[in-house]
Parts: C-alpha cells; sequence; structure tokens
C-alpha cells in the first residue's frame, strides 16, 4: 500500500471534481508568510506528515492574525521540522461551516467489494462517532448506481448535490486503484460541499498503472515513515520479479522485551509462526523477512546483507516452511552473504544462528552448509525436515544460552 | 586471447571470471552447476577455458539465474577466478 | 473423493510457456493430473512436452471439450483478461497463483464469477494436491517431496499461507495421518474462495472426516468459518493454528492480507471465535497433528 500526503491526495480529488480549499504547500515560513498574504486570514497551517492524529500531535494550526502567523510558523518550523522528517507545510483558506461529514470508499475485506461510508457526524472524533456510520457495499460491476445514493442519504437533511460528490469520490477510488480514500471532514460551505481533509492509499501492487505519482513501494507499516532499511528492501524487488522480499523493522518496544535478534523465513506464515515462538522463549525479532517464491540466490543475499546490518543483533534465526522453493540457490545466497560479513572466518558467524531448511531442494542446501564450512561453526546449528517452529525456538534458546557462556573471541563484524 | 570475462546481471551487479586464473585450473568447478533460465547452462568450456553460451543482452534479461553456484565453487575448487559484484543499496 | 480436484479434473495451464509454469506442468503431469493443454496468445500451433499450446482459451476447449479447470501462471497485469477469459469461455474452476494482482482486479473478478458461477480460488495461491490423485499448482513442487509430504487419508487442509498448506501436510504424514484434500486460498486480503466456502465443500464430501486449518493476523477469513461452523454449514471436527499473536498493529507482514487494523485481524478475536464455535484451536502449529489425532480417535470410538 502507498499512503499518499493530504496534499497529493486534494490533488487529485480536485482534478476529479471535488472542492478542496485554496492553498499551497510550502517548505520555508517565508513561503507560508507569502501564500498567507495572497489567501488572507485567517489561514490554517498542516504539517504534511503521514502520522496519524495530527490534530493532537499539533501539526495542524488555525491562524487569524499576523503576530499569530510568525509564531507559529516558527515553532512549527523549529519544533516540528526537526522532528519528523517530512518538512512541507500546506497553507490553505479556513472555511466557516456548520456540520462536518464524513464519507470514504474502502476495500471491504468482508463483503469482498467497495464499501462507502457516510456519516453526518464527521471530523476528528470519527471513530467515537462510528455508530452513526452508515455502509453500502457496491458491486464493482455496477458502480454507483442512484439506490445506493438513497441509501446512503436517505434521511440525511443535505444538499442534493452529496451524490454528485459520493459518484466523483468512487469514479477517483477506481481510477487511481485505492485502498482507501477518505474525506475527512467534508463541510459544506457557500453553496458546495468542499474537502478539508482527505486521505488517500494506493494499492501497491497497482502502482505500475500509476507511475505519475512517483511513489516508491515499501514494506509498509501505516502508522510511520519506511526506514532506510525498508526501502533498500524495497528495492531488491524493485527490477527483479524473481520471487519476492519483505523485509519490516519491527516497532519497538513490542509487546514483550526479549533478547534482540535478527530472522529471516521462508514463507510468510511460518515468518509469523517463528515470530511467536521465539517471542515466547524470550527473544524478540528486531525485523521481519521473508523471502518467498522462488527467488534467485542474489535475492536472498542482499536480503541477508540488509539483516544483518540491523545494530545489535544479538543472534539470528532462518527458517523455511516446508517448501516448494529451490532451496539449494536460498542456501547459496546466504552462504554467499555470511561470508561477506564474516571474511576473517570464511563465513562462520559471529553471533548464534539457527538454519532450519525443510522442503524441496532441502538435503542440498545442508550439504552447502556443510562444504563450505559454516555449519561446523559453534554458533551454527542446523535443522531439517523432521523439525518445527517450536523446535527452532527451543534450539535457538540452547545455543544462546551456550554461547553466551563462551568467551566471545569472534568479532561481531558488521556490514 | 581474452583475459577477463564479464557480464551483467538482471537485479543488478556483474559476475567478472580472471580467465588467466582458469588455465591451470584442473577442476572447472565453475560450469559444474551452472543454470541458465533455458534448458543449457550459461556457462561452457572453451579452449579450456569458460565462455558464454548466451549474448550478454540476453544474460542481462535474465538467462543467467543468478544461483551465484560458478562463484562459490570456483572459491572451494577453483582457483578463486570468479567474483560476483551485487549491488547492495 | 476429495474436493475441487481429483482423478475428473482436466487441466489447462494458462500462460504455459513461462519458466515457473513450465517446470510447474511438468511437475503436475508426473504426479499425475490430467494436464490437457495449455495457452499462450501467439504461441498457438507449439507445444510444451507434448502438451498442445492454444492461442485463447476458446481455442483449447474447441479442440479439448473436457476441460473443466484452469490454473493461471500469467504476470500479474495479464490476470484480470486471462480469468475473464477462462470464465467466458465456460471453465467452472481457476486458480490464480500469480501474486501481486491488484486488487480492484480480484474484485471484478470475484463479482463475475459469483454472477456465473465460477469458482475462484486465489490469487497468490500455491494450489491444491488431492493426494493420490491431481495437484494443480506449484504446492509439493517435486514428485519425490510431493509422495513424501503428501499422503493419501481423510483430512481436509486449508491455508491462507501456501508453504503452511505444506508444512502442516508434512506434519500429519509423519504422524501417519492422511489428507483427503489440501489447499492454500491465497495469502491476499481478497480471494475468491474463503475458508467457510472450502468447509462447505469438505462437509459434502464423505471421505472428509476432519479439517485442519492454518490461519494468521488479518481479514475475518477465521471468523468467516467459525460463523459458518455456528450456523451448521460445517458439522465435522475442525482443528485450527492461528499465527501472528505477537504482531503489532498496522504493520504488513509479508502478505497482503497479513495486518492487523485495530481489533480487526487480531489472533486472539480469531481463536476466541473458532473456539465459541467448538473448534479446537493450538498454540503451537505442530500440535494440531495431536488434536487431529485425538478428533479421529473419538470419531472410530463413536462408530
Amino acid at each position: 500500500m502507498a499512503k499518499l500526503t493530504e496534499f497529493e491526495s486534494k490533488k487529485i480529488i480536485k482534478q476529479a471534481g471535488i472542492a478542496v480549499p485554496r492553498g499551497e504547500l510550502v517548505s520555508t515560513p517565508r513561503q507560508a508568510e507569502e501564500v498567507t498574504m495572497r489567501i488572507g486570514l485567517p489561514v490554517v497551517l498542516k504539517i504534511q506528515s503521514l502520522y496519524t492524529g495530527r490534530f493532537e500531535k499539533d501539526l495542524i494550526k488555525i491562524v487569524s492574525s499576523v503576530e499569530d502567523l510568525k509564531r507559529t510558523l516558527d515553532y512549527m518550523f523549529d519544533v516540528h521540522c526537526s522532528e519528523i522528517k517530512l518538512q512541507k507545510l500546506l497553507v490553505e483558506e479556513k472555511y466557516i461551516y456548520q456540520n462536518e461529514y464524513y464519507l470514504s470508499v474502502i476495500s471491504d475485506d468482508i463483503s469482498l467489494s467497495p464499501l462507502i461510508l457516510f456519516s453526518e457526524n464527521g471530523g476528528i472524533d470519527i471513530e467515537k462517532n462510528s455508530e452513526n456510520i452508515v455502509g453500502r457495499p457496491l458491486n464493482i460491476l455496477n458502480g454507483v448506481t442512484g439506490e445506493d445514493i438513497s441509501f446512503l442519504t436517505n434521511g440525511a437533511s443535505v444538499n442534493s448535490d452529496l451524490g454528485d460528490v459520493i459518484k466523483k469520490l468512487y469514479d477517483v477510488y477506481r481510477k487511481m486503484d485505492c485502498c482507501q480514500l477518505e474525506i475527512n471532514p467534508l463541510v459544506f460551505s457557500e453553496e458546495k460541499f468542499v474537502a478539508l481533509d482527505a486521505k488517500i492509499i494506493i494499492d501497491g501492487d497497482a502502482l505500475y498503472r500509476h507511475k505519475e505519482l512517483g511513489v516508491q513501494l515499501t514494506e509498509e507499516n501505516l502508522n510511520r515513515e519506511p526506514t532506510s532499511l525498508e526501502i533498500s528492501a524495497a528495492k531488491i524487488d524493485e527490477n527483479d520479479h524473481r520471487g519476492t522480499v519483505h523485509i519490516a523493522e519491527l516497532d519497538q518496544p513490542l509487546q514483550k522485551k526479549g533478547t534482540r535478534i535478527a530472522i529471516n523465513c521462508v514463507g510468510t506464515g511460518v515468518g509469523l509462526s517463528i515470530m511467536d515462538e521465539l517471542i515466547e522463549q524470550g527473544y524478540m525479532p528486531a525485523n521481519f523477512g521473508d523471502t518467498s517464491g522462488n527467488p534467485t540466490a542474489s535475492k536472498l543475499y542482499r536480503a541477508i546483507r540488509l539483516i544483518f546490518s540491523q545494530k545489535d543483533i544479538k543472534g539470528f534465526v532462518f527458517a523455511s516452511c516446508v517448501s516448494s522453493q529451490q532451496l539449494d540457490n536460498t542456501a547459496r545466497g546466504v552462504i554467499k552473504a555470511l561470508k561477506d560479513i564474516y571474511p576473517e572466518t570464511g563465513g562462520k558467524p559471529g553471533i548464534p544462528c539457527v538454519f532450519m531448511f525443510r522442503g524441496a531442494w532441502d538435503k542440498d542446501a545442508m550439504l552447502l552448509f556443510k562444504e563450505h564450512g559454516i555449519s561446523d561453526s559453534e554458533n551454527v546449528i542446523m535443522l531439517g525436515r523432521d523439525s518445527n517452529e517450536y523446535n527452532v525456538a527451543c534450539e535457538f534458546d540452547k545455543l544462546y544460552k551456550t554461547r553466551k557462556s563462551v568467551p566471545n573471541n569472534v568479532k561481531n563484524v558488521r556490514v | 586471447m581474452l583475459r577477463m570475462l564479464e557480464f551483467n546481471i538482471l537485479s543488478g551487479g556483474n559476475v567478472s571470471i580472471d580467465l588467466t586464473k582458469c588455465k591451470s585450473c584442473s577442476t572447472k568447478a565453475c560450469i559444474r552447476n551452472c543454470k541458465s533460465s533455458k534448458t543449457r547452462p550459461v556457462l561452457v568450456l572453451k579452449d579450456g577455458v569458460p565462455d558464454l553460451d548466451f549474448g550478454f543482452d540476453e544474460l542481462e534479461k535474465g538467462a543467467c539465474t543468478e544461483c551465484l553456484a560458478c562463484e562459490l565453487d570456483c572459491q572451494l575448487y577453483g582457483n578463486k577466478a570468479v567474483i560476483i559484484e551485487l549491488t547492495v543499496s | 473423493m476429495s474436493i475441487l480436484i481429483g482423478k475428473n479434473t482436466h487441466l489447462l495451464v494458462q500462460g504455459i510457456t513461462g519458466r515457473q509454469a513450465y517446470m510447474n506442468t511438468l511437475y503436475m503431469r508426473a504426479y499425475g493430473t490430467n494436464v490437457v493443454a495449455g495457452t499462450r496468445p501467439g504461441k498457438g500451433g507449439q507445444s510444451v512436452e507434448n502438451i498442445p499450446i492454444y492461442n485463447t482459451v476458446r481455442e483449447a476447449i474447441k479442440t479439448h471439450p473436457e476441460l473443466n479447470t484452469s490454473v493461471i501462471y500469467v504476470p500479474p497485469q495479464a490476470v484480470k483478461t486471462a480469468v475473464m477469459e477462462a470464465m467466458g469461455a465456460g471453465i467452472k474452476l481457476v486458480i490464480i497463483t500469480s501474486e501481486r494482482t491488484p486488487h480492484q482486479d480480484i474484485m471484478e473478478l470475484i463479482a463475475y464469477a459469483k454472477s456465473e458461477g465460477v469458482r475462484l480460488i486465489g490469487p497468490n495461491s500455491i494450489g491444491i494436491i488431492s493426494p493420490g490423485k491431481s495437484v494443480v499448482g506449484l504446492i509439493g513442487a517435486r514428485v519425490s517431496l510431493a509422495k513424501e509430504v503428501f499422503t493419501e487419508g481423510s483430512v481436509g487442509v486449508i491455508s491462507r499461507s501456501g508453504g503452511q498448506v505444506t508444512t502442516c501436510c508434512h506434519y500429519l504424514s509423519r504422524a501417519g495421518i492422511g489428507q483427503s484434500t489440501a489447499l492454500c486460498i491465497g495469502g491476499d486480503a481478497f480471494v475468491g474462495t474463503r475458508w467457510a466456502d472450502v468447509l462447505e465443500l469438505f462437509e459434502k464430501d464423505e471421505e472428509t472426516k476432519a479439517v485442519v486449518g492454518y490461519g494468521e493476523i488479518g481479514t475475518s477469513v477465521e471468523e468467516g468459518a467459525a460463523d459458518c461452523i455456528k450456523k451448521g454449514g460445517f458439522t465435522k471436527p475442525f482443528i485450527s493454528y492461528i499465527a501472528g499473536k505477537y504482531a503489532g498493529e498496522k504493520q504488513r507482514f509479508g502478505h497482503a492480507g497479513a495486518i492487523i487494523e485495530g481489533e480487526k485481524g487480531k489472533v486472539s478475536h480469531k481463536k476466541d471465535a473458532l473456539r465459541e464455535a467448538g473448534a479446537v484451536v493450538v498454540e503451537h502449529f505442530y500440535e494440531v497433528v495431536y488434536a487431529i489425532r485425538e478428533e479421529l480417535y473419538t470419531l472410530d470410538r463413536k462408530r
């Protein structure tokens, strides 16, 4: 998924014919003042960030006087822009209105169809007012019908133009391959509906149809910006569609604290299962890593290099499901990475590692580790088809405890 | 005689083989496990040294399966002539 | 008996000339699947290891009217056209293996399939296997592995993960418990067939005595199954494992469908729903073996 900023989202819905406030994007206080003069006070200053809850985080301010403007701009540029990565500020005209409406189109994985949501009680408290939301799943083959509109707006004391806004919004949803498209609040002011805030999330798998957006697909955490590790990881798949790599840094602290380790798995399912087992034994995965499909060895090499570049990793677990992947290729990628990360030991890792290979070509994978002398390392345990997710965590725990008591004469080399 | 065999690969990076080291290599291990996306391997033996059975263009478009076997096997059993550089951002 | 595929499967492979499709076709045929024909626009008239290739699905059906199942190996941007073509030509079971297909394309396909009475499996499904009879998709990968991991028997297996369906069958087979049919519904949030749909098929299948499910965070697939059981749509024993209990919110894990948003998609929610419906939920994946053994034992004693 690719989340667009408010400004980008508004640009798109404006093109579709939905009114948005006059506004400009600026990156310095001086520009902000110039734009304010052009628009006229009062204005709304909105930091363009993908963080949710911008109001509570003070990222949105309304200013009505010149003094107020200067003070607020200083505060916003000094305080916030040093803390968050996005340094763009949207300066917008301030609207006066009565009611705040909520309108969105989402891809609903229960009805497996687009779902339009509408509420007469929109605004920042929409989640608290969720019982007032009316939902209508659509038949994607038909689009928005008159019946859908009357169902949604039934009894709503609003202008009939609302139907027009709904249709236009749905067209954007379809045209832009959105997963979610939201206007909150939508207000009625000066005889028309105006979208005061907008949010668009685009399907990452459809980005090839929307190259004009210039969005870089990354492993998604919808709460925050992607990390540099995640951006690098996303690049691995960019030009090479043989197999897929998913690497995400897991937010700390997670529900449970523990010894920080790295993981990579063959298959999302086994990855999630292993994560659960390791956490229960007191080991906290710093990352989620999943190399699925039938990736090249070079893809594995890159993934492992990135995973080992994380700071303060105390161990590593690699586990495959009973996989259809050509695990000999997988093993070669891992081995080359280990050799480059630990050149002075010929690839023998400096931290405790458990490798579990199961599936097609699993024996070939194990042989390669033996052939290259890596499985001879005291830091390495190899597991095969007769083990399971729980074993992996137990074996890692045993290995980690044994190795911790041994003076570490192998330098822990990082990329 | 060609001293260096070099080709680019799809994912970004290249494979280079220092052919001056290959003449005296008794195993030619790089060829043993070589696989392409087609039924024939990328590397073939020609005049006692490895040669390519594919064009540079084909290799860069994915004919080389990037299994890394040539490098790993050469390191272990050959004259350490194969080096694969893979870009990591 | 088995569900979805078996000895009566006559398979069409769409996109048969691709690297993965080619290797896979040979595997499916070697396992015993009746692979009748393939399609690839522009390559009609050629063949892959004696399997004839046609330009279109219609052409293939004209020559081979027995075709009743199609497996899709085309790149994501071509999935919609390929599946529409199969449905338009009258194929009633379509398995989509392709990964990363735009989800709105899939929603269109699901809506169309529903109106035409077509069963859609996937996208992002590793496939289906009815051990000893037929395999469609990559599941198993090699005949030697498939014969070891999948054994004939009376337990149905459904999974949201392609890897874990094989892992599950491996655990079961090692314990001497065979499978009737095992399949992956696909790792995406928008899939043509969900657990509840498969449970209804297993309910009707006389050979299937119990079902095991591998579930994970995200979507409402497991809750849907719980609902199906509650309403009496499935009355046989159901054993499940749900992965990702420590997964954080709003973080996607590999599969497009594996993301928790708010309360929705949490492991605890799924476990509660399934247990409330009378299903057994185990804490470690390999424990499905013990649970199913117990259920089968109880069933035997009742008889």
